[in-house]
């Protein structure tokens, strides 16, 4: 039986004999659901769906073999949650298996990740950008131009929130590597952008 | 502050990152001046405002039925085990490997239909062509012949074949070829390791200056060679128990890493039941373990799940990883445990 944390409040959401709140640590979810707590699994999966699929997403450009990708994921993590070792944080563990995941689907030759070139993207112009729904979508065009090894530390830092003391370990690069690869991957970007919107986007820094 | 210090600083702050207050003034400072890197500072908050990658409400839903039919066949073990526990004693729910269901993908059907049509074939033309070479030889096709070749090539004799026997001991105390059924993978040199405590280590730098902080291990039993005189070395170690350093021939150091793999963010690290006096011998099981004779692992073993890097992993029957798990022979090159012909042992650090 999970035991909240907190009192009851009204995203309290009860179910049998356990009760899962939003406010929830993941190490409390992740103890939950390697007792048997459906609830905590729920909750996990809410909590990081995003995470994981905006990865895949982003590395095979491609929303059905994300979503494969992504279920990949979460199955690997549920058949071991009782071995996690709660000393490291839970997204940082999560993001370690999602990133092997879209390796290894790579290599298997099941998918690759098709680079995109700079100049196919679609020019926008200054009024979309108003739209965050366009803005998305041409920002997500604009991740896949970006260095695989740069995204990779962005999408860490940003999708998961981990740390660049984090991402340097999981990714077995120094510190400052991960601090480089993320500035870089935000200046593409907003160089992209830019490109995208006919250069004329508040004279963001030019690409080198 | 020039402008890529600025953007740079200004990013990491953005991040959440330390960074020191005068830095991050003078990274402002810096922008108050430069039109270009104000943009990107404007820019950064921008980017966090526009919405991520969103999981379908398909995507989502299909995890939680993911997710629900872990806990209920968790419950299910966890029942079981109850059941089965001696009075006074807890079941451990909490240790239990659910059997997550693997959920094909939509793209694996017409692919595993073609596969399966091309192995058919395959099988076909083998079966005929093998009928028809019988036919041509006749009987008196020489079994010696084959015996020969497989010894040349270091193959597996009869009895290894199929890849799981004990691997055997010669008389100098040096491994002999038990080797598994790929030929191939199996005649590769194993990498330069050395057993401390049965704990195995790899070679990662010769000729490495012994750190002051370093403390004494213990003595290793290494010839530091693929040949040559094995002989007690001191052995000193890192305040993080990951590296070694053993005293060479020449008055140095070898730097040695353990090797590691990690399985739910724990480190486990690769144990062998055979002290490792030479380069080129591979660490095998400790000898509580009799060698798997089937690829699942039995009877040894049973599968439970993935590691980090996504490799299948089996525990004793009855245990959890909670005190190692074995992985089976002939990982790919990106594993710790790579082209290794056995079954190996991983314990936790």
């Amino acid at each position: 039986m999970l035991t909240p944390d907190e009192p009851p409040t009204s995203d309290v959401r009860p179910m049998g004999d356990s009760m899962v709140t939003r406010d929830m640590s993941d190490p409390t979810l992740v103890a939950a659901a390697a007792a048997g707590d459906e609830q905590a699994f729920a909750a996990l999966v809410r909590n990081h769906a995003d995470a994981v699929y905006g990865h895949a997403l982003r590395f095979f450009g491609d929303r059905q073999t994300a979503e494969d990708a992504a279920q990949e994921v979460f199955v690997k993590v549920f058949r071991t949650i009782a071995t996690f070792d709660g000393r490291a944080k839970f997204s940082t563990w999560l993001y370690r298996v999602t990133r092997n995941v879209c390796l290894d689907m790579a290599r298997a030759g099941r998918r690759v990740a098709q680079p995109v070139d700079p100049a196919t993207l679609e020019p926008l112009s200054t009024a979309d950008f108003a739209d965050d729904v366009v803005l998305a979508e041409a920002l997500e065009r604009a991740m896949r131009v970006l260095a695989p090894e740069d995204r990779d530390a962005l999408g860490a830092v940003t999708l998961f929130g981990l740390s660049y003391a984090e991402a340097a370990e999981t990714l077995g690069v120094p510190v400052g590597t991960v601090k480089s690869r993320v500035f870089r991957a935000r200046r593409t970007l907003t160089t992209v952008l830019r490109d995208a919107e006919g250069g004329v986007t508040d004279g963001l820094p030019a690409r080198n | 502050m020039d402008c890529l210090r600025a953007t740079e600083t200004l990013s990491a702050a953005h991040d959440g990152e330390p960074t020191a207050a005068e830095d991050l003034a003078r990274a402002r400072e810096h922008c108050d001046a430069c039109a270009s890197c104000a943009a990107f500072a404007s820019a950064l908050t921008r980017l966090d405002a526009v919405p991520g990658p969103r999981a379908s409400e398909e995507l989502v839903a299909r995890l939680t039925a993911l997710g629900a039919q872990t806990a209920a066949e968790i419950a299910e073990h966890a029942s079981g085990a109850t059941a089965q526990t001696p009075p006074g004693m807890s079941g451990a729910p909490g240790t239990a490997a659910p059997r997550v269901p693997r959920v094909v993908p939509g793209w694996w059907t017409p692919r595993f239909t073609i596969m399966a049509t091309a192995a058919a074939m395959v099988f076909l033309a083998v079966a005929i062509g093998a009928a028809g070479l019988s036919a041509l030889l006749g009987p008196q096709a020489a079994p010696a012949d084959d015996i020969a070749l497989l010894e040349s090539t270091g193959a597996p004799g009869p009895d290894a074949a199929d890849g799981y026997g004990d691997a055997t001991t010669s008389d100098d105390g040096a491994l002999s070829a038990a080797a598994p059924d790929d030929a191939a993978r199996s005649s590769a040199p194993a990498p330069e390791y050395l057993t401390l405590e049965n704990g195995v280590w790899a070679l990662e730098t010769p000729g490495d200056p012994l750190p002051s902080d370093a403390t004494t291990a213990g003595v290793v039993t290494s010839a530091l060679a693929d040949s040559g005189e094995a002989t007690k070395r001191t052995a000193f170690i890192s305040a993080d128990g990951l590296a070694l350093w053993v005293a060479d021939d020449g008055g140095t150091y070898a730097r040695f890493a353990r090797v590691t793999r990690t399985l739910g963010m724990r480190r486990y690290g690769l144990v062998s039941g055979s002290q490792l006096a030479y380069f080129g011998q591979w660490p095998m099981l400790p000898e509580r373990f009799a060698a798997p004779t089937a690829p699942d692992g039995s009877p040894t073993f049973r599968y439970f799940g993935f590691d980090d890097l996504s490799r299948d992993i089996y525990v004793p029957v009855g245990a959890s990883p909670d005190t190692g798990f074995a992985l089976p022979p002939n990982m790919p090159p990106d594993d710790p445990a790579a082209s290794n012909p056995y079954w190996t042992w991983w314990e936790p650090l």
